[in-house]
């Protein structure tokens, strides 16, 4: 069962879907779901012995394209709406003791063009308002699943943060005649302390606002608002940029960081959004090698972040261990 | 969100299919082309070949 229900206080829909909790959790590698069917053995969810990249319809989707009703009615100003939309699983490789870290820059290539195509097909249904890629990396992050994968939510509404964004960008465009997100890149580069490099049309930086202490984001110079907009030469820049972050992580704890990443781009409700500005963001818990920074009660209980670090003081700590495009294929 | 006619084309085979329990999924296959990391110049980029076009899910 999955619903939205509308949060009066916070004028937000939550997604209740019940059966996710049965949903397979972190089982044997013999029985990963995301592995090709191997002749002999179990179906997994990926009928054949080999692919390139594999998108799929989430077995314990949050959305559905033909949701159930509600199990209750609405009453008063407690609103309820089928959970109508699309979620999908982005499976990287076959391989299943790799990472995206692990992938060539020329396979972090045929990604970003899955994600377009994912984007356009998915944006072009018409309760589609806005296509949320993303990927949950690690289980200090709450993954089930530990063969590489991303996931898609095709929502039936703006989510919230993007909202929010749009809101600050609109304002912005209307006060100043310029992209907000273009002036923050234009801040960034003048200041430089918190830039990790610079890869052909995009930046890789910590900004001033950072939220997590190793927080990166990615955005391009040009001002486009989606990756249905991106050139054949900044998709090359694109992954050498993805790459250089993903190996920049792995290398700072000697570890395999784990990390939300989430792909932020112009929703696809038919309304124009020019002002808008393709953004990606990565949120790595850790803080230090051994400690994870924790969404306790000011970030959850009052919606403000604590970052317990300087983004000026960890960018330098990043951009020493992140390669140069030349030593990464 | 359309594309424009500067945006990039992939080229690449998508497949799609359905599941035994009536999902779909949808293979994506590279063509060698994709492999060269040369970058092509603006407006050269090769077309979507696809089995399946935008066809909605």
């Amino acid at each position: 069962m999955s619903e939205l229900r509308w949060h009066p206080l916070l004028r937000e829909w939550v997604i209740t879907a019940t059966h996710r909790q049965d949903r397979t959790f972190l089982p044997p590698r013999d029985y990963c779901p995301l592995c090709p069917t191997k002749s002999g053995k179990h179906e997994t969810e990926i009928p054949v012995e080999t692919f390139d990249i594999a998108v799929f319809e989430n077995k314990f989707p949050s959305l559905q394209r033909q949701p159930p009703q509600p199990a209750i009615e609405p009453m008063g100003i407690f609103d309820v709406r089928p959970a109508e939309g699309v979620c999908e699983v982005v499976v990287y490789t076959p391989e299943h003791d790799t990472t995206l870290t692990d992938q060539s820059v020329s396979h972090i290539r045929r990604l970003i063009a899955v994600w377009r195509d994912r984007y356009i097909e998915l944006g072009s249904l018409p309760y589609v308002k806005y296509v949320f890629i993303f990927e949950n990396k690690g289980e200090v992050i709450g993954v089930t699943l530990h063969h590489p994968h991303g996931q898609i939510y095709a929502y039936p509404f703006i989510p919230p943060l993007m909202q929010r964004e749009l809101s600050a960008l609109s304002e912005h465009q209307a006060k100043t005649g310029r992209c907000l997100v273009c002036d923050v890149l234009q801040q960034e580069t003048n200041y430089g302390k918190r830039i990790l490099f610079e890869e052909g049309n995009f930046v890789a930086f910590i900004p001033f606002y950072a939220r997590w202490p190793y927080e990166v984001h990615i955005i391009p110079r040009r001002h486009f608002g989606s990756l249905a907009e991106i050139t054949s030469e900044e998709s090359w820049d694109l992954a050498y940029a993805l790459k250089r972050v993903l190996v920049g992580y792995d290398k700072l704890f000697g570890f395999s960081m784990p990390f939300i990443m989430a792909l932020h781009q112009t929703p696809t409700d038919d309304q124009e959004h020019p002002y808008y500005h393709f953004q990606l963001q990565f949120y790595p818990p850790h803080r230090t090698s051994t400690k994870l920074k924790y969404l306790a009660g000011s970030e959850t209980g009052a919606g403000t972040f604590i970052n317990d670090s300087l983004p000026e003081e960890k960018a330098p700590e990043l951009r020493a261990v992140i390669p140069d495009k030349e030593s990464i294929e | 969100m359309a594309a424009d006619s500067q945006s990039w084309q992939p080229e690449m085979i998508k497949s799609k299919e359905q599941k035994k329990d009536g999902r779909y999924i949808i293979y994506y296959t590279f063509t060698e082309h994709t492999d060269q990391q040369q970058v092509p110049a603006h407006g050269q980029d090769q077309a979507v070949t696809s089995s399946e076009g935008n066809k909605d899910v």
